[in-house]
């Protein structure tokens, strides 16, 4: 077995030589990339057009309203305010057994770190995700997602998947 | 006879080629390094000592972010597979198989991502844009299974979150189509490419025996000819029951730990077809309390990540948070054979030789 390195070749010949192989490699690269240019675009241009993200997407929580009750489905057992890692659910309820009537359900949506566990152990899927994203703020405060707020943030009609255009979309 | 004296220069913290927030000291002599000491604790989050304050459901969503967070599956399996083994808790069969496909797809998206710096670092930059719109369909698949892209939170104690949804299958099918369609076109730009090939051949040489002394796992002792893969040597979920090569190389260059990944991308498409072809029906998660409290004792787990030899050590003492918990990650014991690679190497070989053992330091800090 050879052990040590060739020595370098300094012939004209080996020069032209790697010169070709160089050449003919940087050819062969740019025969790649020069035929992506006519594949079909992947980017999307994000405000003019924008992806719909799947059904189970990790977005906003939202209570969405029964209609056959007319209220949210929550029972207030306050599995999802346990076992949220962040603790930024707080709910408190008044009355006793069946008369309980939820008064407060504050969701800290700038503490969330969005990892479902409220929606895994939510017995009646009072508490949902919902497939939007666009929720950043100048204020920390608007991120203080209180009853109604939740209440309005669930979707009343499913929302389209893949790459779609914004009818008021500008370019930033 | 010109005295000529060392000189100590400090690459990072905010290097761009540092992948991170590393502090590279290295001392030159002239062009030459003579020595390199990496400084770490950048990133460090203490991601152990909260993890003592959770319950053990609430530390899924914690290492998905609190460790590697290019290799978020990689995290939450080594977590649910050490608390399943402690509490001795059976996973149904069909989300085993699903835990496979999602680590496997997550190995490619994690190679990509390697792929595609790794060629930044050496100024081919198309290699990065292609890495990445491969990339975005396995985040694609991700997203319509778990909800999310890079932190899942979708493996459970005792099976998965929820089923794979409709027609998931078929896409991911897809996909190993498309991946083994698209890797001789990586072939062409960087395999082939001379400049490449120049700046990594021979270059950042980690020899098989200082690979073992100094921990080195995953695709960095693999590329100097050590065979070794925690999922053939201890196998969990149903490696045992797949078909798939371990890539190995002996040159343990950079351009040696390039063709290992670049491999290992092929064996992962093939498990995934494997895996997708024989996914039996059935449940997918069993019935595991909320607050679980796994009996006094403690466990070692390991596992193979994208990076390597992934491994936490878990001590409860049967409450329903863990007493202690230690992460053996596998870019900290990577990162310590950087200095025996670059011994020798010129200045310009430390971003090649840096890039090519693939860190992340929020894996490497903790």
């Amino acid at each position: 077995m050879n052990t040590s390195p060739p020595p370098p070749s300094t012939g004209l010949l080996s020069l032209l030589d790697r010169t070709w192989q160089g050449a003919l490699g940087l050819a062969i690269g740019l025969g790649s990339t020069l035929r992506t240019m006519f594949q079909p675009k992947v980017t999307v241009s994000y405000p003019i057009e924008k992806v719909n993200v799947s059904p189970r997407w990790h977005g906003l929580l939202a209570l969405p309203i029964d209609p056959e009750t007319d209220n949210d489905k929550c029972i207030i057992c306050f599995q999802c305010e346990r076992v949220c890692p962040d603790r930024c659910i707080h709910i408190e309820a008044t009355g006793k057994a069946k008369d309980r009537v939820l008064t407060r359900f504050d969701i800290e949506m700038d503490l969330c770190c969005y990892c479902g566990l409220c929606v895994d152990v939510c017995p009646t899927e009072a508490i949902v995700f919902v497939p939007h994203y666009e929720m950043s703020t100048y204020n920390r405060a608007n991120l203080n997602y209180d009853l109604e707020d939740l209440h309005r943030a669930a979707p009343k009609e499913p929302i389209a998947h893949g790459v779609v255009k914004v009818p008021n979309g500008r370019r930033a | 006879m010109i005295r000529t004296e060392e000189l100590l220069l400090n690459m990072g913290p905010q290097h761009p080629s540092t992948h991170g927030v590393l502090r590279l000291v290295v001392t030159l002599d002239g062009e030459n390094i003579v020595d390199v000491q990496p400084d770490i604790g950048y990133l460090h989050s203490s991601v152990e000592k909260m993890m003592e304050h959770r319950t053990y459901l609430q530390n899924i969503a914690l290492v998905d972010r609190g460790m590697d967070y290019l290799t978020a599956m990689a995290n939450e399996e080594v977590w649910v597979l050490a608390t399943e083994r402690l509490a001795r808790i059976d996973v149904p069969a069909r989300a085993r198989y699903i835990r496979t496909l999602m680590l496997e797809l997550q190995r490619i998206s994690s190679h990509l991502i390697w792929l595609g710096t790794f060629g930044i670092d050496l100024g081919a930059f198309t290699a990065f844009l292609w890495a990445m719109r491969e990339r975005e369909r396995i985040m694609d698949l991700f997203e319509s299974a778990t909800g999310g892209r890079l932190h899942h939170v979708y493996f459970r104690i005792g099976g998965v979150y929820e089923d794979l949804p409709e027609g998931w299958p078929e896409r991911c099918a897809e996909f190993c189509d498309h991946m083994t369609a698209k890797l001789p076109e990586y072939d062409e730009l960087l395999t082939g490419n001379p400049i490449f090939v120049a700046r990594t051949q021979g270059v950042g040489v980690l020899s098989r025996d200082v690979a073992i002394a100094l921990g080195a796992s995953g695709p960095v002792a693999r590329a100097s000819g050590l065979a070794y893969d925690v999922r053939k040597a201890h196998p969990y979920e149903v490696y045992d029951q797949l078909e798939f090569d371990i890539p190995m190389r002996t040159e343990g260059d950079c351009f040696a730990r390039y063709l290992v990944r670049l491999e290992e991308i092929r064996q992962s498409v093939r498990i995934i077809r494997q895996c997708l072809e024989r996914l039996p029906q059935g449940e997918v998660r069993g019935k595991v309390s909320m607050t679980l409290r796994p009996p006094k004792g403690e466990v070692y787990a390991r596992t193979e990540s994208p990076r390597g030899d992934l491994g936490i050590y878990l001590v409860s003492d049967g409450s329903d948070t863990p007493y202690r918990v230690k992460i053996r990650a596998p870019a900290f014991s990577n990162l310590y054979a950087l200095t025996e690679m670059m011994r020798g190497w010129k200045v310009a070989d430390v971003i090649a030789i840096l890039g090519s053992i693939d860190i992340v330091l929020s894996d490497v800090d903790r």
